[in-house]
């Protein structure tokens, strides 16, 4: 039986949308046609993925530079800081709290509904979890983690509500900065158990742990409130997914990274089978899901396309 | 004495698109556009610029901010035998991200790692410079050994290393070293592997030299009794993500110097020179019998680079502060 597939999010943005955001930033296009040329990337994603057989699809996140900075600048009591370096020569812009936060519009909701729209499968919506937008963020306003953290529960907690309310069956929350501080992880769960109530029962929640610590919190993680917990493992052999895996609750599906989105190398369908077998002795294979172990923005196209084709036929034959 | 200081790293681009050199080169080499030798210029200027941009600051210790490290392990680590690279892992509880060192086999420096940054630094004219290394215990619990099998001879390994690196850096002009242990606030039973690494690589750095064994994002309480153990000629303490360092200021022996972390490198926030200085006052007898360095708790790399900046000239605020109203001398 092939094992089911899904991406973590994000695809490489085509030359064509680089250029279409450069001439946009310097005046030279507006944002509708901006928009048109994100729309026509969002449709050669889901084309990619339809065509390589993948089971849950995603957008691609054609429209955001990073995660949280472009769900957070659409937020009252936000300001868009300057950029950090996050690993390599890879940059994000933190958002700052300068004041309450506040949802003043939809940031999720167009773009679900194009994807979905667009593409002949199901499609999972993706937003930052609570956690994370928190987390990444520069705190000028609450002067507290816990309370940062719940008012960012309280927008995406909406934003669920409007993408249940609106169809979506599936809605991922990323939460990268899962684990990163140990003491915080009954906050973690709080928070995700806030956003996702109104859509309980209604839509599958996934959340994307990152590069959690699996070996040292894989217990309590896969305790976190969620149908479906997605963990990175392809980079690091697979330390700590035991003792995940067998805290897993009954019921829960588990994606796992079988390819490296930080490796430019592409991992061969031999390679990644052998990783999958190694997993399926782990978690039950009707609640595995073979995932890379990140988003894909980082690699070059046809890096991109590659390890994803490799990882979709590893899967069917797995 | 009274001085400014930068902790390790400084952003590397800044918010303007002419402050993203670094930035394009590394892309352009990665999509194979320009060879190593153009991306390595760009680096120089780059280092160049932010020794000056710190100077520009008046700190009167800084370092080349650390614009070519891949990460605060991996640069070095990569660079010696037995070790590779593998994927990735959070530093501590912030937003980077770096490689995790596997130890593949014997460790050893075969070739100079920091010397030629160093020396393009000096071309710069400090006031000051300083070298910063990671720390072999620190190192050595991040890192996955494939070959040693205990940390403790895996860290001795990794020490002789860097003290072969240096014993180098002394002999190209380096005068002030510092040894970043931060895993030493989280596992204080660590304590004897620090002073054993920390004694072999400043050992290398000869008579009359400056060094740091830099602790950050906790405190040392758990081994209080045991300060006198730690090596070097100054003590790094993060005073603001390590609030039970404030106690162990009256616990130091004598003659130590410190390095002081009292500006939070991890937020945003601004903190002036007088609330920092106001923060000190209790401790000014203390603090006027030693040699002090002020600056940041830990690299500036964790925020954009305007705030960064701003964060020194209030070091160098505090700095000036001090002597004014404390008859510190720098």
């Amino acid at each position: 039986m092939a094992l089911l597939t899904t991406t973590v999010g994000s695809f490489p943005k085509p030359p064509a949308l680089h250029e279409a955001r450069r001439r946009h930033a310097e005046g030279e296009i507006d944002a509708a046609a901006l928009r048109e040329v994100e729309n026509e990337a969002v449709r050669r994603a889901l084309a990619l993925q339809e065509s390589l057989g993948i089971h849950l699809l995603v957008d691609g996140e054609m429209d955001r530079t990073d995660p949280i900075a472009t769900f957070a600048e659409h937020l009252a009591g936000v300001e868009i800081d300057g950029w950090v370096r996050v690993y390599g020569d890879r940059y994000v812009r933190k958002p700052r709290i300068a004041g309450p936060l506040g949802r003043t519009a939809s940031t999720t909701l167009d773009r679900y509904r194009f994807a979905s729209d667009a593409a002949s499968g199901a499609v999972k919506a993706i937003l930052p979890g609570p956690y994370s937008l928190m987390d990444g963020s520069f705190d000028h306003h609450y002067g507290s983690r816990r309370e940062a953290c719940l008012a960012f529960a309280e927008i995406v907690r909406e934003e669920c509500a409007e993408l249940a309310a609106a169809g979506a069956l599936d809605i991922q929350l990323d939460e990268p900065s899962a684990g990163a501080r140990p003491e915080e992880m009954e906050l973690l769960h709080e928070a995700l158990a806030r956003a996702t109530a109104p859509v309980s029962g209604r839509a599958r929640v996934w959340v994307y742990l990152g590069y959690a610590d699996l070996a040292a919190l894989g217990p309590d993680l896969a305790a976190l409130p969620a149908e479906g917990l997605i963990v990175a493992g392809a980079h690091s052999g697979y330390e700590g997914l035991e003792a995940f895996a067998r805290a897993l609750p009954a019921g829960r599906f588990a994606a796992v990274g079988v390819v490296d989105v930080v490796e430019p190398r592409v991992e061969t369908e031999g390679e990644i089978g052998d990783r999958l077998a190694r997993i399926a002795d782990l978690v039950p294979r009707d609640r595995l899901w073979a995932v890379p172990d990140g988003g894909l923005r980082a690699l070059r196209p046809e890096t991109a396309r590659a390890k994803v084709t490799a990882m979709c036929a590893a899967a069917r034959s797995a | 004495m009274i001085r400014s200081a930068v902790h390790s790293s400084y952003p590397r681009i800044g918010d303007q698109p002419w402050d993203q050199e670094l930035r394009r080169a590394a892309r352009e080499r990665e999509r194979g556009l320009v060879d190593d030798a153009a991306l390595r210029l760009v680096e120089d200027e780059v280092a160049a610029m932010m020794v000056a941009e710190q100077s520009r600051a008046f700190v009167d210790l800084v370092t080349d901010g650390q614009v070519r490290w891949s990460g605060p392990l991996s640069h070095v680590a990569a660079r010696l035998t037995g070790i590779e690279l593998d994927g990735l892992v959070r530093w501590f509880a912030t937003g980077l991200y770096d490689r995790r060192p596997v130890v593949v086999g014997p460790v050893a420096r075969d070739a100079p790692i920091l010397v030629r940054d160093a020396r393009l630094a000096l071309e710069v004219r400090p006031k000051a410079l300083k070298v910063v290394l990671p720390g072999p215990a620190t190192l050595a619990r991040i890192a996955r050994d494939r070959h040693y099998g205990d940390r403790r001879s895996l860290a001795r390994a990794l020490a002789l290393a860097l003290a072969a690196e240096v014993r180098d850096l002394a002999a190209a002009g380096v005068k002030v070293f510092q040894l970043d242990e931060p895993m030493l606030c989280r596992h204080p039973d660590d304590l004897d592997v620090v002073c054993d690494g920390a004694a072999t690589v400043f050992e290398a750095a000869g008579p009359g030299a400056t060094t740091i064994l830099s602790t950050y994002f906790g405190d040392l309480a758990a081994i209080a009794e045991s300060l006198g153990r730690l090596p070097g000629t100054h003590l790094g303490l993060d005073m603001v993500h390590g609030t039970g360092n404030w106690p162990l200021l009256a616990r130091l022996p004598d003659g130590k110097g410190l390095h002081l972390g009292l500006f939070d490198a991890c937020t945003t926030r601004i903190e002036t020179a007088a609330e920092v200085a106001a923060r000190l006052v209790p401790y000014k007898e203390i603090l006027m019998a030693r040699d002090v360095m002020a600056g940041p708790q830990c690299g500036l790399e964790l925020i954009p680079r305007h705030a960064a900046f701003d964060k020194l000239l209030q070091c160098r605020y505090l700095r000036e502060r001090l002597e004014r109203e404390w008859r510190w001398r720098s």
